[in-house]
C-alpha cells in the first residue's frame, strides 16, 4: 500500500509540473502554399437538417482542389462543442476551426486560444472584408480584432400562429410593434381556452438579453466589469413578463425545450431564431408568419448563432489549408445556399443582393424580417464566466415568474455575478 | 536464489492480479488520486493551475447551490430508494412463482435496465410535456389537475424519480429474485404443513431469510440514486431553478460548463467519500447478515 501512495505522489507531482497553456505563440500568416496534402477539421453544432447544406460544402471543396481535405465533425449543441473544444484544446489536438455560439467565446478570447483573422485578411487580396455586414461582424469581433467569420447567423424574431390569430378576431397581418401591443394581441388569443396561450416565453440568454435592452437595461457596464441586472429596467422587464404569466395570458417554459408546444398550435406568438424557419416549415401545420421582435422602447434585439473560429496550437498548413475553406465556406454562392436552406442569414452584401435571395425575400416575405431589423442587433457580451452567470439570471427568473419571488432577489443575483467577473 | 513455497505463491498472486491491477490504476485509482490533487487547486482549463490549499473545501461547504444540490440528491434518494426496494420485491416474489410464461415477464421487467437511459430520458419528456404529454393525459383521465412535470422546480424532481424508479426497479428485482430462489423449498413446505397463511410466510420465513439481499439491494440502490446523471443531464439540466440539481450535475456543471475543475474536483471528493462509506457499510455488514446456511 505504501509503495502504490508512492507511485501515486510521484504521479501528481507530475502532473502538477505540467503547465498548460505554453502553446505556440506564432499566430496569422506564416506559409504561403501548401507543399503535401493536409487534412483539417472543422467541429459544428448544428444537427439534423442543419447539418447536410453544410457537409455539401464541405464534400464540394473537398472535390474542387485536393490539396486539403475538409472533415466535418458534428459535435452536439452549442454548449457541448464548446466543452469539447475547451477539452481538446487542452489536449493539444484541437481542430483548427470551429463553430462557436456568440456567447459562448468569452473563455477562448480570455485565453487567447483563437487566432485573430486580420492578418490573413490582410495578406489575401481577393478577400473583401468590406462585403461583410458589420453588425454581424460585430459579434466575432473582440478588442477591435476579427477572430471570426459568420456562418449560421440569427436574430430572434417573433414567429405567429396566424390560425390562432384569425380565430381570435385579430388579422394576422397586424402585428405587436410594442410590447403593449403584443400584450393586448396575447389577451386576446389566451381567451380562446384555458389552454391556449398568447405568448410562449422562456429564458434563453439571447432571448432575455434581448427583453432587458428593449426594456432599455444591460446585464453588464460597458467594461463587463459590474453587473447591472438588478438595475430598474431589468426589474420592470421581469415584472412585465411575471405579470403577463400571472393574467393567464403567457406561458413560462422554465424546462429545457419549448418546441414541441410551438409545433402543437396552443401557442399565438413565440420569439425564436430567424433559424427556426426550417423547422417550422417541416413540422408545423398552421398558417404562421414572421414578424420583428423590436417590441421596446429601445429598438433591440441580440445577435445570435455563431461564427467559425480558426484555433491556436495548430501547424500553419493546417491553418493555412483553414483559411482556404473558411473563405469558401463564406463566399457568396455558399452563403446563398446555406440561408436557402436554413433561414439563417447571408452576411456578405453581394449575397443578399444576389438574385436567388432576393426573389425568396419578395416571395416569401417571413424571410426579410431578420434582415430589416439587423440595423437594431447587438452583439452579446464576451464574458469567460458566462455560462455560470446565465444560469443565475435563469434561475432567478424561473423564482420570479413561477414561483412568485419578488424581482428584488436580481440585487442578490448581481453581487453573486460581481464576484464572477 | 532459492524461494520458499510461501514467497513463490505471494509473486504468483501478485502476477496473477497485475493486469486488473493496472485497468483498475488507469481508469480509477490514479484519477481518483489526480482528482484530490486537482481539488487543491485554482484551475480553468486553459490557464495553468494555481495552489490554493483548502480554499475550495472552505467554498463548496459555504455555498447555498452545493446544499441545495446535497439537498435534492438526498431527496432523489429519499423518493427512490423505498420505493425501489418495496417495489422490487414484490414483483420478485410475483415472478417467483411457477407460471406460464413466467421468464417473458422477468425480461419485461428487466428491460428498462438495459434501455439506454439517453433514449429512454428523451422519450420520458415527451411523455411529461404539460400540454399533449402522456402522463398529464392519464391524470385528466381520473380527473386530477394537469402538473407542469419537468418546467416546475418541484415537479422536475418527482418526475426524474419516476423515470430513476422504472429504471431501477427492475435490476433489484433480479436481485431479489436471486435471493427468493436461494431460499430452501421446505421451509415453505414446514410452513404449509403447520398450515401457515401465504402472508405469514412472506413475513416469517421470506424477509428474514433475504435480509442480507435486502441490505444489499439498499445499499446498492442508495448509491444509484446518489450517482443519477443521465435522466437530469437530458431531461431538466438541473433545472428549473436548480430543482433537480444532483450532485453528479452539479460537479459536471462546474467542472465542463463553468470550467471550475478545482471546485467541481472538491464536489467529486465529496460524492466520492459519501459512496465510499456507504460501500464500506455493505463490505462490513452485508456478509455478516446472512441468516441461512
Amino acid at each position: 500500500m505504501k509503495r502504490a501512495t508512492a507511485i501515486l505522489m510521484v504521479f501528481m507531482i507530475f502532473m502538477g509540473t505540467l503547465v498548460w497553456g505554453a502553446g505556440n505563440t506564432e499566430e496569422g500568416v506564416q506559409i504561403t502554399e501548401l507543399t503535401e496534402p493536409v487534412t483539417i477539421q472543422i467541429w459544428y453544432s448544428l444537427g439534423a437538417k442543419y447539418s447536410a447544406p453544410l457537409e455539401v460544402i464541405i464534400d464540394k471543396f473537398n472535390s474542387m482542389q485536393d490539396m486539403i481535405t475538409v472533415e466535418g465533425v458534428y459535435q452536439g449543441g452549442y454548449a457541448t462543442t464548446q466543452e469539447k473544444l475547451l477539452a481538446a484544446y487542452v489536449a493539444g489536438e484541437p481542430p483548427v476551426l470551429a463553430q462557436l455560439e456568440q456567447s459562448l467565446v468569452g473563455a477562448f478570447v480570455a485565453n487567447d486560444a483563437l487566432i485573430p483573422l486580420d492578418s490573413f485578411i490582410k495578406a489575401d487580396k481577393e478577400f473583401n472584408v468590406k462585403d461583410f455586414n458589420k453588425y454581424i461582424t460585430q459579434g466575432a469581433t473582440y478588442n477591435k480584432k476579427l477572430y471570426g467569420l459568420p456562418i449560421n447567423v440569427s436574430t430572434p424574431v417573433l414567429y405567429l400562429n396566424r390560425d390562432l390569430f384569425r380565430k381570435a378576431g385579430l388579422d394576422p397581418d397586424q402585428y405587436p410593434t410594442t410590447w403593449d401591443e403584443a400584450y393586448d394581441i396575447a389577451k386576446k388569443i389566451s381567451d380562446l381556452g384555458s389552454d391556449i396561450y398568447g405568448l410562449r416565453i422562456y429564458n434563453s440568454g439571447w432571448i432575455i438579453d434581448s427583453l432587458f435592452h428593449q426594456f432599455g437595461g444591460k446585464i453588464f457596464n460597458k467594461d463587463n466589469t459590474k453587473c447591472l441586472i438588478n438595475s430598474k429596467e431589468i426589474k420592470d422587464a421581469m415584472a412585465f413578463w411575471k405579470k403577463m404569466v400571472d393574467d393567464g395570458i403567457a406561458i413560462y417554459q422554465g424546462g429545457k425545450d419549448g418546441s414541441t408546444m410551438d409545433a402543437s398550435g396552443v401557442v399565438g406568438m413565440v420569439m425564436r431564431s430567424t433559424g427556426s424557419i426550417a423547422w417550422f416549415k417541416d413540422n408545423v401545420t398552421f398558417d404562421w408568419g414572421v414578424a420583428p421582435f423590436t417590441l421596446g422602447k429601445t429598438k433591440a434585439v441580440s445577435l445570435g448563432g455563431g461564427n467559425v473560429y480558426m484555433i491556436k496550437k495548430t501547424s500553419p498548413e493546417q491553418q493555412f489549408a483553414a483559411w482556404e475553406f473558411l473563405q469558401y465556406l463564406t463566399n457568396t454562392e455558399n452563403q446563398v445556399y446555406w440561408s436557402t436552406n436554413t433561414g439563417y442569414m447571408v452576411s456578405r452584401k453581394s449575397a443578399k443582393e444576389s438574385s436567388k435571395i432576393q426573389e425568396i425575400l419578395k416571395n416569401d416575405p417571413r424571410y426579410s424580417v431578420t434582415y430589416d431589423q439587423l440595423k437594431d442587433a447587438f452583439a452579446r457580451p464576451t464574458v469567460e464566466a458566462w455560462p455560470e452567470i446565465e444560469d443565475l439570471i435563469q434561475e432567478a427568473m424561473t423564482r420570479i415568474i413561477l414561483e412568485g419571488a419578488s424581482v428584488d432577489i436580481l440585487d442578490q443575483t448581481a453581487s453573486d455575478i460581481d464576484e464572477l467577473l | 536464489m532459492k524461494l520458499k513455497k510461501k514467497q513463490l505463491d505471494n509473486i504468483q498472486g501478485w502476477l496473477f492480479i497485475t493486469p486488473p491491477l493496472i485497468v483498475f490504476s488507469v481508469f480509477i485509482f490514479i484519477p481518483m488520486g489526480v482528482a484530490f490533487f486537482i481539488s487543491l487547486q485554482k484551475w480553468n482549463l486553459l490557464s495553468p493551475m494555481k495552489f490554493i490549499g483548502l480554499a475550495n473545501y472552505i467554498k463548496m461547504f459555504s455555498s447555498d447551490h452545493f446544499w441545495n444540490s446535497v439537498m435534492v440528491s438526498l431527496l432523489y434518494a429519499a423518493g427512490t430508494v423505498p420505493v425501489t426496494v418495496l417495489l422490487g420485491l414484490v414483483i420478485a416474489i410475483m415472478l417467483n412463482q411457477d407460471l406460464h410464461g413466467v421468464s417473458f415477464y422477468r425480461i419485461m421487467i428487466y428491460l428498462p435496465v438495459i434501455t439506454s437511459m439517453a433514449a429512454a430520458a428523451i422519450v420520458f419528456q415527451y411523455l411529461f410535456e404539460p400540454n399533449i404529454g402522456f402522463f398529464n393525459y392519464v391524470l385528466s383521465i381520473f380527473h386530477l389537475p394537469p402538473m407542469q412535470w419537468l418546467n416546475d422546480r418541484h415537479q422536475a424532481l418527482i418526475a426524474v424519480i419516476i423515470v430513476g424508479i422504472w429504471k431501477r426497479v427492475g435490476y433489484n428485482a433480479i436481485i431479489f429474485l436471486a435471493g427468493l430462489q436461494a431460499i430452501p423449498r421446505y421451509y415453505y413446505e414446514a410452513a404449509t404443513i403447520d398450515g401457515a397463511s401465504k402472508f405469514q410466510m412472506v413475513r416469517s420465513i421470506t424477509i428474514p431469510l433475504l435480509s442480507s439481499v435486502t441490505f444489499f439491494v439498499t445499499v446498492m440502490q442508495i448509491i444509484a440514486s446518489l450517482k443519477v446523471f443521465t435522466s437530469i443531464v437530458v431531461m431538466t439540466e438541473g433545472g428549473p431553478a436548480r430543482g433537480t440539481d444532483v450532485l453528479p450535475y452539479f460537479l459536471y456543471k462546474n467542472a465542463f460548463q463553468y470550467h471550475k475543475m478545482g471546485y467541481a474536483s472538491t464536489a467529486a471528493i465529496f460524492l466520492f467519500t459519501i459512496i465510499f462509506i456507504f460501500t464500506l457499510l455493505q463490505f462490513k455488514y452485508g456478509e455478516k447478515r446472512v441468516h441461512y446456511q
